[in-house]
């Protein structure tokens, strides 16, 4: 009576905070056991339930159950009140038969309601010996091992790999488990260091609760994970994982001679080291990779924004890249965009949001790039690849971010900073450096050693030049020496022309024809004067006579009575009257005049 | 049917054998602009073993050891073209690029500006250059003196002869520029260093004290040579003494 009082109110209070949870029903028990080992299987359920029926089970006799056990919190906090009840139904059973077997869902009324529970399987092995106990929940009152089990058999550690062949960059999957069968406490670890690999821990929850059961060789043990790691390699080639090695305290009952201590037992601590086996990894090197590879291995999606595509010059742009996905994230270098070299360009920023987890590194790398545009016009930030190696189906792939385009216009206070608005000059910038190209115009080679210098050419070209001298100067010297002498041949024969020209002239005389007579005079001193001054007689004049006649020494008073009687001679021809001097007296001026001429010529001044 | 490819064969062998220099030399040039590099590389070696010569020649060689990533043999080259072609504006500038990939840096003496002077104006030319002028000046310097000895008229005279007298001097000077650069070229003074890293001994022998490291690409100047040494002294005056296998001569 009683207790149906205070299940009503339980039942109200039920009422009262009403259940905001589910009908939770679920169903568990190890998943591996041995023939003829006993197990309990048990049902959990978050309410009150009623009417449990059982599905059928064979293969595994029901030793007992089911006993019920409920647990039941509350908890206020800040005046709200929430309430959990949880019902536990134990089935204890035996497996009476090798092989996987399924157990249906069991079924529970709640409020009217009928729940089904999860279905399981479990698998039974044969066991390679008979354990005498069954595996207890690792409590520190148990101590139910045999003494006589080997060590080895008790308990060992062991590193599992998903992989052991693998390209380079690739992850790897390492779990460190520690299989016993034992109470066991550890004293120290020694783990190895990893060489060559990059190691990121998972975060697991404490040992006691990654618990499992797993048969090895017909034995089933207690799996405990103890680490779990993602490898990536970093260099090709042979690597391994080195073994581990721990050393645990064993709980151990100890046979003793006393009738006593063999009922209670007496319990005893044994050291024992266990070391994991090594394990070989071969890294393989990346099959050849194209261009713009830049090490990432995974499988990831690439997306990539620009906050802006048109701005005013000098105002900052951000471009964005993220790269998705499952692999060596923190192994992604930047992608380099070819930004317009007017752009002023910001190192990357680089921002990684990955966390290791069973499936690897899972997450995100995000590139941010600030780029400022200092000068006005359209521009184009081409599209980039980014290259990736695909592990899983062996072959590259390519990713591209987008192209953008952007705008720039003419910032309005562009000016304005500057007190004088003058044009902005800058320096030429490089964009790179390179040797200047071949010549290609120059095919001309040459023998070494074949040179004008040095040649027969060289001197020959000395020799000839002096020899074209020697003879063009003699050729000159001899022409010269020839001229001379028709100079003095005609110097001889000078007076003796004259002389023929007087006579003519005193033919004249005698025969007193005037016009004849100064004819044959001028042509007496004309000639005279032309052979013996070496002057053409078209040339002479009474100016340059005089200054030549002046030059060969002839006095003063013998020029001006030559030029006094030329004077005579000429006005004589073309007016004979005007001549008041016997043509008598004027032949014999003359002849006395070609006589001084005679004498005074030949001390020629020098 | 033997015959006829034995025919061949000659015919294929005359081809090659009749291959012009300045043929092999535009093919090579070929190679290169189509940054076919290596291959361009092998044919200027070949003329250059053939014993064949020329600024081009060595320019071009020098440019494909550098695009080849060979700086050491290009600066050889560089230099070898700068000593045929003093001054080639070209050949300057790849010679100092390449010289940016020199480890050592050194500072060269100061060198009067008389001394620069002198060595601006002989590399004004080369060789040949120079030893044309010199007979050009020599022959305007004998044109003047027959005019000197022909011409009668007092000016044309005295004109003429000094005019003469220039020459006489402008060809004796070109001819001594000629002599100058023939010697540059003949003499090989100057050396690369071509091992990646060479410790120069204070005399020539082995158990010589260390003195200073240099390394490869470097310009050095052979001062002297005594059984398996050689002497280098560098442009900041420092010298010693190192084996001949570390440097090729320029």
């Amino acid at each position: 009576m009683m207790k149906r009082k205070y299940l009503l109110i339980l039942l109200m209070l039920a009422g009262l905070f009403s259940f905001a949870d589910e009908v939770q029903f679920s169903m568990s028990a190890p998943s591996i056991v041995t023939v003829g080992e006993q197990f309990s299987l048990t049902l959990s359920l978050n309410a009150k339930g009623d009417d449990l029926r059982m599905p059928e089970i064979n293969n595994f006799d029901i030793l007992m159950g089911p006993s019920v056990s409920s647990s039941r919190s509350i908890q206020i906090i800040n005046g709200r009140t929430t309430q959990t009840v949880n019902y536990t139904y134990t089935y204890i059973l035996r497996a009476t038969a090798e092989g996987t077997f399924t157990i249906s869902p069991a079924t529970i009324k709640v409020n009217r309601k009928v729940y089904p529970s999860n279905e399981i399987s479990i698998q039974v092995i044969k066991g390679r010996q008979q354990p005498n106990a069954t595996v207890p929940p690792s409590g520190s009152g148990n101590q139910q091992t045999q003494t006589t089990a080997n060590d080895g058999d008790q308990l060992f550690i062991r590193y599992e790999a998903d992989k052991t062949n693998v390209y380079k960059g690739e992850q790897i999957m390492l779990t460190f488990k520690l299989y016993s069968r034992v109470a066991l406490s550890i004293v120290d670890q020694t783990l190895p260091s990893f060489e060559g690999f990059w190691t990121q821990d998972i975060e697991l929850p404490p040992a006691e609760q990654t618990r499992t059961r797993e048969a090895v060789d017909g034995v089933i043990y207690n799996v405990y994970t103890l680490q779990k790691k993602i490898l990536v390699p970093q260099q090709t080639g042979s690597l391994a994982i080195e073994p581990a090695e721990m050393v645990f305290d064993v709980q151990q009952r100890v046979r003793s001679q006393s009738i006593f201590d063999d009922f209670f037992g007496s319990i005893q601590n044994v050291r024992t080291k266990s070391k994991s086996k090594r394990i070989p990894i071969t890294v393989k090197e990346l099959p050849q990779p194209p261009a713009g590879f830049g090490g990432a291995v995974g499988r990831f999606t690439l997306s990539s924004n620009i906050d802006k595509t048109e701005v005013t010059a000098n105002e900052a742009l951000t471009l964005r890249v993220k790269i998705d996905g499952n692999g060596n994230l923190r192994h992604i270098s930047p992608i380099k965009f070819n930004f317009p070299p007017d752009f002023e360009v910001y190192d990357p920023r680089t921002t990684y949001n990955n966390k290791p987890s069973e499936a690897g590194i899972v997450g995100s790398t995000s590139f941010e790039q600030v780029v400022i545009p200092r000068f006005a016009g359209n521009f184009t930030i081409p599209a980039q690849q980014f290259t990736y190696f695909d592990p899983a189906e062996k072959k590259f792939k390519t990713l591209y971010t987008k192209q953008f385009d952007i705008t720039v216009l003419k910032g309005a206070d562009d000016q304005s900073t500057t007190v004088m608005s003058s044009v902005s000059k800058e320096d030429l910038r490089f964009l790179g450096q390179d040797i200047r190209f071949i010549k290609k115009d120059d095919l001309i080679l040459k023998r070494l050693n074949d040179q004008f210098f040095g040649s027969l050419m060289f001197y020959g070209s000395y020799a000839i030049a002096l020899l074209l001298f020697a003879f063009a100067l003699a050729l000159q010297r001899k022409k010269a020496r020839e001229n001379a002498n028709i100079a003095l041949m005609r110097n001889k024969k000078a007076s003796k022309m004259a002389r023929k020209h007087l006579k003519a002239a005193s033919i004249c005389v005698k025969k007193n024809n005037t016009d004849d007579f100064f004819e044959a005079l001028l042509k007496a001193f004309w000639g005279y004067l032309s052979d013996k001054l070496a002057i053409p007689v078209s040339e002479l004049n009474r100016d340059n006579a005089r200054t030549t006649l002046d030059r060969f020494s002839v006095d003063e008073a013998t020029i001006n009575e030559f030029i006094e009687t030329i004077d005579i001679c000429e006005m004589a021809r073309y007016a004979p009257t005007a001549v008041n001097q016997s043509i008598t007296d004027l032949f014999k001026k003359a002849e006395k005049l070609i006589g001084k001429f005679e004498k005074q010529i030949r001390k020629r001044k020098s | 049917m033997k015959q006829i490819a034995l025919n061949i064969v000659i015919i294929l062998w005359a081809t090659i054998a009749l291959a012009s220099p300045s043929d092999s030399l535009q093919k090579a040039n070929e190679l290169y602009s189509n940054n076919e590099f290596e291959k361009a590389l092998s044919m200027y070696q070949q003329l250059v073993a053939e014993k064949y010569s020329s600024a081009t020649l060595f320019y071009n060689l020098g440019n494909s050891y550098y695009k080849t990533g060979n700086i050491t043999k290009a600066i050889i080259n560089y230099e070898r073209a700068l000593l045929l072609a003093p001054n080639n504006n070209d050949i300057k500038y790849n010679l100092a690029l390449a010289n940016q990939y020199i480890v050592d840096k050194i500072e060269p003496l100061p060198t009067p500006f008389f001394v620069k002077w002198w060595r601006s104006i002989v590399n004004l030319s080369d060789t040949d250059g120079w030893a044309k002028t010199s007979i050009a000046a020599f022959v305007l310097m004998l044109v003047f003196a027959l005019f000197f000895f022909v011409s009668g008229i007092p000016g044309v005279k005295k004109t003429t002869f000094s005019l003469a007298i220039v020459m006489l001097v402008f060809s004796l000077l070109t001819l001594l520029f000629t002599i100058q650069q023939n010697q540059q070229i003949k003499n090989r003074t100057h050396a690369i260093i071509v091992t990646p890293t060479v410790t120069v001994k204070a005399s020539p022998n082995e158990s010589g004290t260390d003195l200073f490291v240099i390394h490869e690409g470097l310009k050095v100047n052979i001062t002297n040579q005594v059984n398996n040494w050689v002497e280098i002294r560098l442009e900041d005056g420092n010298s010693g003494w190192v084996n001949p296998t570390v440097l090729e001569k320029i």
